[in-house]
């Protein structure tokens, strides 16, 4: 391969494709000459680093809106719930235990089975001081993990920026984002991820974009000289077009590298038959397409997910059981299929919702922005059970009428940073959190 | 070495340094083309020959006097400002009022599309490109966003401040920017109280919008933040109000001075500092010409602006008129950010903005979304707006405009979207009539070609090429370009009606062209 001239650009794709492929089986095969031609950004990968755990991956998953923390995880003994939501309340009867006091929804039966099966671990009460009631404020607070709001980047960028030395962009592909666009938590000072909602949106979409007017279009922007800098560095138009050429050869290759993952078809290539479900609503489906992307051996770190919906000030009882049936199935298939698959173990899932819900409903049958709310963490190689207390439901201990946190959201990007990515989470976080005990 | 670089080096020696600023007579239409694509978004082969023609001066003139000139704004009806509905009607519980602010927030943010549409509308249409690419300008310099302000009514009138001064003068634009509302809400200024002081806008006033950092101390900060203390808005009116008992009247010591200063004497002094003048000069010459000015052109331009009391105008003429604007470090070097590149295609091609829906939510996808930059810093533009994502999105939108998105597809999407929208606001009467914009029409290439008398397809290619890239390109690129178009039409009758798909499939691929992304 390196004493092999590429002549043109479709050569060059083609052969790097085939070395991406290759590497999905052999991955510590690749020679160095390879991935230079391979990997737009010649730089050694995560996975290739010394040190980093190149086997694990996290999937974040939102809960967008604001989850009812208290009809997810209901302490159904407790009278003060009850009596603060004689109409939305779930019944004694119908939870599904955990213990004497609490149990889940019975429509998170799918939740109750991963727990049963020491899958996931609930952490309750989670938040941050002084916490904020409005959606944007709130997710900006979860994304940047600044209570403050002074920080513009997210936390899961910020790591990105760290894995990657010298003046390199880091490579995009490291963290993929399932939303229409990269959601701040992604977005480091360096790094910006890829985010579709579709893969086939990472493809040139003009006339005849199966066939002749594809070829046109990447011969166009094929690259003329291999040896082309890696920014913009010629402050003239030859450094600026090489710099540009470079990047639509990279955003090529990545994104021909992820539909291929994903199975999906674009252009002229045919996507392997999907395994898409039926049923299970779109969090299944897209939780599918991250499995795919995960068995294909992409380089991908971080997966970002997320699901709507959520903010019930009105009409909660039928649209929250949707709701919770939707992630209930989405995350039993996603382990299933992920067990058979073997890859269970190198893969965690962590959930988070800007806010929990006002202890007492509204007169809507909803509920309206409040504090504090449980936070999941699914996974084979954590401690499963309840992590810290409830909070307390006593008048006297709400932060205006809502749950009091117990335990900082930081602590638990603390336990992932640090115990699952390997990496020092005091530098990313900008400062030391009490780290969970999340991890076996 | 040259005659002419002996000559300058001559005179350098001589009399002080030569004038980084020199203009010469040279003008040719790819002077014209460069100085209306920067200092404007760009223009129809018809708009470049007037410019030429004109010669530079008159040409600089024509763009930077655009009083002169003159252009029917964009209509658009602002709804007056809604009080909250706490003090509307201080009688209702907290649910029935929640409910009347739910439905204040969703008619805001209709408005607020609304405005970010018009604004569109009004870069695409204005007949002065200047004023509104230095409204661009100014928002990403004095930046405020939706998210923050919540109030759409606020960020248009913040727009037509920014209109208002864009090549005015900066005094004027910094105290009307401190008192104004949006400013206020985004930066809290309203927090800051003479026993509670909040020195966000201070020490972003030094920071980011005139003097950058290193050049004041912490001490400085809070001393101003001391004389901005009182400014306030009245929730009943939505303008600002002055409210002297939170106003601190003390004595401040501000950069070296002191008195008991209060807005202006803060701005006063800011602008008294030399480094003020070329923080400005250096922002403009770096959003107008390239990155990383040399440092004499700074100073020169600081100088420009510093002697004309900061009217922008002289300065702007000085950079427009001088060589170095022209040299080969400014052309084509510049990355078009999504506002340029969207509003640059409709402008090159005379494409009405029909579809401001989509072409909003277009900017969003390419990662700029206009009244949401992402933090007070502004768009970091150059590089960063090139990321995987980013860069089909740039294709793709642009190919959206050209084909058009009239089809069955879109038509029922928007029918849903309105039915959507009508559950919501409960009768048709509350629907604005600009709330649903009418679906884009395919670009209709074949005016132009039967115009322009274009015979053949590499006529086509060659028209297009001009018109778009505005310079030449390589035989071999023109040739795959050539070779591409030649599939898709019936060259025996370049202007048949039935050539326009494959006319408007090269006008796709030239602008998803590497070329086509550098300005």
């Amino acid at each position: 391969m390196s004493d092999e001239t590429i002549h043109t650009r479709r050569e060059f794709m083609n052969k790097g494709l085939a070395l991406i492929s290759a590497s999905a089986t052999v991955p510590f095969f690749l020679d160095r000459t390879a991935w230079a031609i391979s990997d737009p950004f010649d730089t050694p990968l995560v996975k290739s680093k010394p040190g980093a755990n190149d086997e694990r991956v996290l999937v974040v998953l939102q809960l967008a809106g604001g989850n009812d923390g208290l009809n997810t995880v209901v302490p159904f003994e407790n009278d003060l719930y009850h009596k603060a939501r004689p109409r939305i309340r779930v019944a004694k009867n119908d939870v599904l235990k955990i213990n004497d006091e609490l149990g889940f929804h019975p429509k998170a039966d799918g939740l109750k089975q991963l727990y049963d099966d020491g899958l996931l671990a609930v952490v309750q009460g989670v938040g941050y001081p002084n916490p904020n009631r409005s959606h944007f404020v709130s997710t900006d607070i979860w994304s940047t993990a600044d209570p403050t709001e002074a920080t513009h980047n997210g936390w899961i960028g910020r790591y990105f920026d760290c894995s990657c030395t010298g003046m390199d962009r880091p490579d995009p592909k490291l963290g993929i984002a399932l939303t229409q666009e990269a959601p701040l938590a992604m977005m480091g000072k360096r790094f910006s991820p890829v985010s579709f909602n579709r893969p086939e949106e990472l493809s040139w979409r003009g006339p005849g974009a199966r066939g002749a007017g594809l070829d046109a279009f990447e011969e166009l922007n094929a690259i003329e000289h291999l040896n082309q800098p890696k920014t913009s560095a010629r402050l003239d138009e030859s450094g600026a077009l090489a710099y540009l050429q470079r990047m639509a050869m990279n955003a090529q290759t990545s994104a021909r590298e992820i539909q291929d993952a994903a199975g999906v078809s674009v252009g002229r290539r045919r996507g392997r038959a999907s395994r898409l479900r039926r049923g299970g609503g779109l969090l299944s489906q897209q939780l599918a397409m991250v499995r795919r992307m995960i068995a294909a051996g992409l380089d991908t770190k971080v997966y970002y997910v997320s699901m709507g919906g959520f903010d019930t000030h009105a009409g909660q009882i039928g649209r929250h059981q949707n709701l919770l049936t939707q992630l209930s199935q989405a995350l039993t298939s996603f382990v299933k299929d992920l067990r058979e698959d073997g890859l269970l173990d190198k893969v965690l899932l962590m959930t988070f919702s800007e806010f929990g819900r006002r202890v007492a409903e509204n007169g809507s049958q909803g509920t309206d922005h409040g504090a504090a709310a449980p936070l999941f963490v699914v996974g084979n190689r954590i401690k499963p059970g309840l992590h810290g207390d409830h909070p307390s439901l006593e008048p006297g201990k709400l932060d205006s009428g809502d749950l009091k946190w117990q335990t900082d959201f930081r602590s638990i990007y603390a336990a992932i940073l640090h115990d699952w990515l390997k990496t020092d989470a005091g530098k990313i976080l900008g400062g030391r959190f009490k780290k969970m005990g999340l991890f076996r | 070495m040259n005659p002419i670089t002996l000559l300058a080096l001559a005179i350098g020696l001589g009399g002080g340094a030569p004038n980084p600023l020199t203009s010469c007579r040279d003008w040719s239409r790819d002077h014209a083309a460069h100085l209306l694509r920067r200092a404007g978004f760009g223009g129809t082969p018809e708009q470049i020959e007037f410019l030429t023609k004109l010669g530079r001066k008159k040409a600089v003139d024509y763009l930077v006097q655009y009083e002169r000139v003159p252009n029917d704004p964009i209509p658009i009806t602002i709804e007056p400002h809604r009080p909250p509905p706490r003090l509307t009607h201080p009688h209702l519980d907290r649910e029935e009022l929640q409910k009347l602010r739910t439905e204040r927030n969703q008619a805001s943010r209709r408005q607020f599309e609304r405005v970010v549409r018009w604004w569109i509308e009004s870069m695409v249409s204005s007949a002065r490109p200047l004023q509104e690419k230095l409204v661009l300008f100014w928002h990403g310099h004095l930046t405020s966003g939706y998210r923050e302000v919540r109030s759409s009514q606020l960020l248009y009138e913040q727009n037509l401040l920014f209109r208002k001064h864009a090549a005015g003068n900066f005094r004027d634009l910094l105290t009307d920017i401190t008192e104004d509302p949006a400013m206020i809400l985004y930066l809290n200024t309203q927090q800051n109280r003479k026993r509670k002081p909040n020195e966000n806008y201070a020490r972003e006033l030094m920071e980011l919008f005139t003097m950058g950092s290193g050049n004041y101390t912490e001490k400085d900060i809070k001393e101003a933040a001391r004389a901005f203390t009182g400014l306030s808005i009245d929730p009943r009116t939505g303008k600002t109000t002055f409210r002297s008992r939170r106003h601190d009247f003390g004595k401040k010591t501000f950069l070296g001075k002191t008195g008991d200063f209060d807005t202006d004497d803060i701005i006063d002094i800011i602008l008294e500092q030399p480094v003020t003048a070329e923080y400005i000069a250096r922002k403009f010459w770096t959003f107008f010409a390239y990155d990383d000015p040399e440092q004499p052109i700074v100073t020169a331009l600081a100088k420009v602006l510093r002697d004309n009391d900061y009217n922008f105008k002289p300065m702007l003429t000085a950079m427009f008129m001088s060589d170095a604007f022209y040299n080969e470090r400014a052309r084509f070097t510049h990355i078009k950010s999504p506002v340029e590149l969207l509003v640059g295609t409709l402008r090159i091609m005379e494409i009405p903005p029909v579809d401001t829906t989509m072409m909003a939510t277009g900017l969003r996808l390419m990662g700029q979304s206009l009244m949401q930059p992402p933090n007070v810093k502004g768009w970091d533009g150059g590089e960063t707006w090139i990321t995987t994502s980013t860069m089909f999105n740039r294709y793709n939108v642009i190919g959206n405009i050209i084909a058009g998105n009239d089809n069955p597809k879109t038509r029922k999407q928007r029918a849903r979207q309105r039915r959507r929208m009508l559950d919501t606001l409960g009768n048709e009467a509350m629907l604005a009539p600009d709330d649903m914009t009418p679906l884009q029409p395919s670009y209709d290439p074949m005016t132009v070609i039967k115009r322009e008398k274009l015979k053949t397809a590499e006529d086509v290619v060659d028209y297009f090429v001009m018109r778009l890239l505005q310079r030449p390109i390589k035989l071999e690129r023109r040739q795959m370009l050539i070779d591409a178009l030649k599939q898709h039409v019936n060259t025996r009758n370049i202007q048949s009606p039935a050539n326009a798909p494959g006319i408007r499939g090269l006008i796709h691929l030239i602008t998803s062209m590497p070329e086509y992304q550098l300005s």
